[in-house]
């Protein structure tokens, strides 16, 4: 579980995020147990799922399910606390890279850039923001990277 | 096992149904996406969703799961990459997906003898709408007979 969060003391709306703007995530570290529970679930290939297999796959060992590094970095991301007042869900990703393999041991963490925001014409309460998602080793080892599309609730009157 | 030369083309497969359940949507949520609209059912009633739904990445990953079953056969090296995921609507408690795949194109790595660039997209529906659709590339091995021709 999470380690060393800040957490963002006061409430953010759309209208708080600004274009470029970055959040540093804490750190995870990534089990063995946490690897195989997701690919039994969700991923369940040879290299996710059994070391055996894993150690003759093109990966030499067993790795983490490219979803559950993306999980993974969502919930570092939600553990911020930017999205605490403001998070409308999530209707999207996009451009999702896995860069390099997470092996059982590694620690993550999330650097997150917004890179789009626009308000909604038809429905006041909201606005659409996409977030550039960068997801490091305890290396600074680029793992994988997306965008996400989220919702955020503006403001209220 | 199925090499890049026999992935059927442009043909959908069914990849079968999987139920999100309440317990599993909350577990996940506190694990990967602790949003109170996917942890907490009393707080969710009370949001713009107006009752618990599962998270995207949990809808995500469900599908995923069902289309790795269906193509257990193919021989996989690694994923590439995911692109796009659209959730049109959020799935609630109960629901059953059903989700399908369809190889769309595969042709030879040109850095890479043996090996080639195949992907795949897939939908689930609950009911009549659509809940989710994805694209993901694969590397899938070439036969073996075939692995140094361009």
């Amino acid at each position: 579980m999470p380690d060393g969060i800040t957490d963002s003391t006061r409430a953010r709306w759309f209208e708080d995020f600004r274009l470029g703007e970055t959040f540093e995530t804490a750190s995870m570290e990534v089990t063995e147990d946490m690897i195989l529970a997701f690919a039994r679930d969700y991923d369940p290939q040879p290299f996710h799922l059994n070391r055996e297999a894993a150690e003759r796959s093109h990966y030499g060992g067993l790795i983490a399910s490219g979803y559950q590094t993306a999980a993974i970095s969502f919930r570092l991301f939600v553990d911020t606390g930017v999205l605490r007042a403001c998070g409308m869900g999530g209707p999207g990703i996009e451009s999702l890279r896995w860069h390099r393999p997470v092996r059982p041991g590694d620690r993550l963490r999330v650097r997150v850039t917004v890179a789009s925001l626009r308000a909604s014409d038809s429905r006041k309460d909201r606005g659409y923001v996409d977030f550039d998602f960068e997801t490091f080793n305890q290396d600074g080892a680029l793992v994988a990277s997306h965008r996400l599309h989220n919702i955020l609730a503006r403001r209220p009157d | 096992m199925q090499h890049l030369e026999d992935l059927a083309l442009g043909r959908w497969f069914d990849c079968g149904c999987v139920r999100l359940e309440r317990e599993e949507i909350i577990a996940f949520a506190r694990r990967y996406d602790p949003q109170p609209f996917h942890t907490k059912p009393e707080v969710a009633a009370q949001s713009l969703f107006g009752g618990l739904v599962a998270s995207s990445l949990h809808t995500l990953s469900a599908c995923i799961g069902q289309m790795v079953r269906a193509i257990a056969e193919v021989s996989v090296v690694c994923g590439l990459g995911l692109d796009p995921v659209a959730l049109p609507r959020p799935v609630r408690p109960g629901e059953t997906l059903r989700v399908r795949a369809c190889w769309v194109s595969a042709r030879p790595s040109r850095s890479r003898p043996g090996e080639g660039i195949a992907r795949i997209v897939g939908n689930a529906t609950a009911g009549e709408s659509e809940v989710i659709r994805f694209g993901v590339t694969y590397l899938v091995r070439r036969r073996p007979n075939q692995g140094d021709r361009p």
